[in-house]
């Protein structure tokens, strides 16, 4: 692509279903062409809410949305295109192929309902290249009750991409499929993305889906983007419990701070149960304040002795329950005042319930974040452009 | 709208006009239009009950006369008692054919579909004929009862409620049994099969889990039943009238024959018809709320396994075979037989070495039987085709919850509490009264069926388009499809199956309906049945059997279709 594509911009975008309180409460993300973004978070926090905002299925209550130019909607200025002029390509959650259509109907059914016109030759073409993009090719009069979950996926992306669309919207594609395959997908997904150069936005509730193929993540809960920011900042500076626990953090623990700390810096934390830890703050914090301590359990190191090594916070416990994973091992570790600590190892050699260990963590892997009901410091814009 | 952060710059969205309208113009239109259909009928009745006859004065008299009138309550009393009865009939023969058939491994199953899909497009008038002739003085019973006796009375006098109660029954057996073979087709066999692990006999599984389970279904399709009951108008005027044994409907009936007909009273005891069965139309509506709850549907691989009764097959057998007699075979080789003899005779040698076809002769060499038979299809395939039309798209609009679509629901089934004979009264009051000149033509019969036909329309296309996943509409509005376009191309296509059993159904009982076309034909527009049943009263009982036989093939090859279509509809559904 020599010229770059319009950038999609969403601000201040809200939708409450009448009559509950459920939906998106305020959602806002600037998007440059071709950008890979990804919406992660739990069941219920209004991922499939912003997806179906953007595509026009659902009006908002409040907010912008405008790719380029174009607002596809503005509550203020009153704008609202409706669905089928925005030229945007979906993939639903249950694929939604026609049953009584065959692969090719299915997929060229964009091209004969739109408002252009396309002769038949150029279905013809488009549709074949479609299908071929996606690997289809010879299923094309196939009925799409005759294909697996797999091919069926396929064709709605087909269906999706057909019209070369100027955004595409994918509700969790995967989830319906089995493991294997989804691995499969997923790098798919992804090369045939970066091959369109089409602004994708994804929807996911598995994390390491989200790592592995954005360029740009927003976790979202309770209808509010909690953080966004590339796979990396959020796997690594997690900005609150949430987003750690999320991410697969399994210690998160709740505590105070006890001298103030600027951002990056370290810092001590006093945990609930009166246990003082060595802390990397991510944001500065003040005295007094309440944060989450977020321990990953593969960063926790489980000794025979202390072997007495600074930067690293040393603590010393009983193996309360031992697993073995294959290659980890997984323990919960008691290290008294209240607190029990899960660690993952090598599981070359299995230690047994009732040992007595020296628990290690690095300073740098016991990162203190924001506690998730604090109110967040000022009204940081969660916009950003990926680079 | 509390939780919204409501800054300076966050203003609500509010659609322009232009758009509102577009979004609710459309579910606005078509609840008129139903409430159009609907409401007039009900507002007449009411009307017309409260006006003194010369139409002066607002009056309370046709309730005070109908309530002081002691024969309302010998009436009241017949109809429940012959409802009441009836239901428990057809709900036993038809409830344990039912069972039978859909959970256990009894042989002969096709021949209990057989014999209901028939009886599903045969005449009312065609069984009652055929079973007054089977019970009555001259027929098999009673001949074969003095014959062994050398008695000179009567077995069984079928011209009495018992009489009444056993026909009745045995009509509706076949409807109950495809309904309620419906209901032990969906229910689980694990929670049977459980009872069994946990040491539970045959009978104490049936009677303790799957009576249990059933029972809100079977509840709710006795009221239902008691209700086509208290409605029903061809046992009571084929054998209650001539036997002096006076139900509601008849009682309605008569006063709209006499001369002059008694409008103002027939309306007002219209009225109370209407609010029992509404009274009774609300318990049912309570009770299949419950047995929504109780359907046990399971999805994918969900193979009901039948119960092995072992010896006590052979049994079941038999009862399915007694069932397919009384419902099929008795009634119409009756039917055949005195279609042709000459005159009505006792089944005996004699009559066999007799036979004729002149009844058929006559009936073909009538064009005005032709004629009767075009009518009557295209009536009832009208009906049909608008009802259906009509609730196909108030269904959609009601499952997609467009805007202001609430009362499409509630609208339809308005003409549920309209029994038949009620229904034919009000429409002659309209009729009567519009400014064009309707009344005694064709188009009223339609449009009475279109009202009394709409609910079943309704839920016909409702289960159709409930089972349509919502994202395949939206993925077609995402292509870049308008709504017609998505209706056409991809909601039409998709819920056809249901749209055409609906409609099956809605022609075929339609082309058998007795009590509203009975009071709305004119001499030119009449229904088959309707010709039936005047012939029937004149005493041409051969020709009515004649024509019974050849209308039963005819609609046959429909409820067959209606059967076969109905069968794929579910395969598809359990297939997803
Ligand atoms: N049509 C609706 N009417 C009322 N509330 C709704 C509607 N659709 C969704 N909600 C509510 O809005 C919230 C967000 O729903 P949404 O479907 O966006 O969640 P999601 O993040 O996509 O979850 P999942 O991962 O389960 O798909 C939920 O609490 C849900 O109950
Ligand atoms: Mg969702």
């Amino acid at each position: 692509m020599n010229t770059p594509g319009p950038t999609l911009k969403v601000e201040g975008l809200s939708k409450i279903y009448a009559g509950s309180t459920g939906g998106v409460k305020t959602v806002d993300f600037t998007l440059k062409s071709g950008t890979f973004f990804t919406l992660l978070g739990p069941s219920g926090c209004g991922k499939t809410t912003t997806l179906r905002c953007i595509a026009g299925l659902e009006t908002p209550n409040l907010g912008a949305i405008r790719l380029g130019d174009t607002s596809f909607f503005d509550a203020q200025a009153g704008a609202n295109i409706p669905l089928n002029r925005r030229n945007i390509g979906m993939v639903f959650q249950s694929y939604a192929i026609w049953p009584h259509l065959t692969v090719f109907e299915n997929v060229a059914f964009p091209l004969r309902v739109g408002k252009e016109r396309y002769s038949r030759a150029q279905i013809k073409e488009m549709v074949e290249r479609a299908v071929a993009s996606v690997d289809l090719t010879g299923f094309e009069s196939r009925s799409a009750t005759q294909l697996s979950g797999g091919q069926q996926q396929r064709v709605a992306l087909a269906r999706a991409i057909v019209k070369k669309p100027s955004l595409l919207l994918l509700d969790e594609p995967l989830s319906n499929l089995d493991a294997l395959l989804r691995d499969e997908m997923r790098a798919e997904l992804k090369s045939l993305q970066a091959r369109l150069g089409v602004t994708t936005i994804y929807v996911t509730h598995d994390q390491s889906e989200a790592l592995e193929m954005s360029d740009l993540v927003a976790v979202m809960n309770g209808g509010v983007i909690v953080q966004m920011g590339t796979p990396q900042e959020i796997y690594f500076r997690p900005a609150t419990g949430f987003v750690a626990t999320f991410m697969g953090s399994a210690n998160v623990l709740a505590g105070t701070v006890d001298t103030q700390a600027p951002d990056g810096s370290l810092g001590t934390v006093t945990l609930a149960g009166g246990r003082r830890l060595t802390c990397r703050f991510t944001r500065s914090a003040a005295a007094g304040d309440a944060v989450a301590v977020s321990i990953r359990p593969e960063d926790i190191r489980l000794l025979p002795a202390a072997s007495g090594s600074g930067g690293a916070n040393q603590l010393s416990g009983t193996v309360a329950s031992a697993s073995f994973l294959g290659h980890l091992a997984r323990y919960t570790i008691d290290v008294g005042s209240g607190l029990t600590l899960h660690a993952s190892i090598a599981s070359q050699t299995m230690l047994q319930p009732g040992a007595q260990v020296a628990v290690e963590i690095p300073f740098d892997s016991t990162l203190a974040l924001a506690a998730d009901d604090a109110p967040p410091q000022g009204r940081r814009r969660n916009s950003q452009a990926a680079a | 709208m509390t939780a919204l952060p409501l800054g300076d710059q966050a203003i609500a969205y509010r659609r322009p006009l232009g758009e509102r309208l577009a979004a609710s113009l459309p579910a606005i239109i078509v609840s008129i239009v139903i409430g159009l259909i609907v409401l007039p009928p009900v507002a007449v009745l009411i009307r017309t009950s409260l006006l003194s006859d010369d139409g002066a004065q607002w009056t309370l008299a046709h309730y005070a006369t109908l309530f002081s009138d002691p024969r309302l309550y010998v009436s009241a009393w017949n109809s429940v008692t012959f409802s009441a009865l009836a239901m428990l009939l057809s709900l036993l023969n038809g409830g344990i054919v039912a069972w039978l058939v859909e959970r256990t491994n009894v042989p002969f199953k096709p021949l209990a579909y057989l014999s209901a899909i028939i009886s599903l497009g045969t005449p009312y008038i065609i069984y009652v004929s055929a079973w007054l002739y089977i019970l009555g003085r001259a027929g098999p019973l009673n001949a074969s009862y003095r014959a062994l006796t050398g008695e000179t009375g009567l077995l069984f006098n079928v011209y009495s409620i018992p009489g009444m109660v056993l026909i009745e029954g045995v009509l509706w057996s076949p409807l109950v049994f495809l309904l309620l073979s419906a209901t032990f087709r969906r229910s689980n066999a694990d929670m049977e099969e459980a009872a069994r692990m946990s040491g539970a006999s045959v009978f104490a599984t049936v009677t303790r889990i799957s009576l249990r389970l059933a029972m809100p279904a079977i509840a709710g399709l006795g009221i239902f039943v008691f209700i086509r009951n208290l409605e029903a108008f061809d046992v009571p005027v084929l054998i209650g009238t001539p036997s002096k044994i006076s139900l509601l409907t008849t009682d309605i009936y008569q006063s709209m024959t006499q001369v002059p007909p008694q409008l103002g009273h027939a309306s007002a005891f219209s009225m109370l018809m209407m609010v029992i069965v509404a009274v009774l139309l609300h318990f049912y509506g309570r009770i299949s709320k419950k047995a929504e709850r109780y359907a046990s549907i399971t999805g994918k691989g969900f193979r009901p396994r039948p119960f092995d009764l072992g010896k006590g097959r052979w049994l079941g057998a038999a009862l399915i075979v007694l069932n397919a007699l009384l419902v099929l075979v008795l009634p119409l080789l009756a039917i055949l037989y005195n279609s042709l003899t000459p005159f009505v005779r006792a089944m005996n040698l004699a009559g066999l070495s007799n036979l004729t076809l002149d009844h058929y002769r006559a009936v073909f060499a009538q064009a005005h039987y032709v004629e009767l038979a075009l009518n009557t299809v295209i009536v009832a395939a009208s009906a049909a085709t608008v009802a259906v039309a009509l609730t196909a798209i108030a269904a959609w609009m009601s499952v997609r919850r467009w805007p202001y679509s609430g009362l499409i629901d509630q609208l339809t089934s308005v003409p549920l509490v309209f029994p038949g004979i009620v229904l034919g009264v009000a429409m002659i009051e309209m009729a009567l009264n519009a400014p064009i000149p309707v009344y005694g033509t064709l188009w009223v019969i339609g449009m009475a069926f279109v009202i009394r036909y709409l609910p079943y329309g309704m839920r016909y296309s409702h289960a159709g388009i409930i089972q349509v996943h919502r994202e395949l509409e939206d993925a077609a509005g995402i292509s870049g499809a308008t709504r017609p376009t998505i209706l056409r191309r991809v909601l039409l296509p998709l819920i056809s199956p249901s749209l055409i059993a609906g409609w099956l159904f809605i022609f075929l009982i339609g082309a058998k309906e007795l009590s509203i076309a009975v009071l709305l034909a004119g001499y030119n527009a009449k229904t088959i049945s309707v010709a039936m049943f005047d012939q029937w009263t004149n005493g041409a009982g051969g020709e009515v059997s004649a024509m019974g036989v050849i209308w039963t093939c005819v609609m046959t090859i429909f409820s067959s279709a209606l059967y076969w279509v109905t069968r794929q509809r579910t395969d598809m559904a359990s297939a997803k």
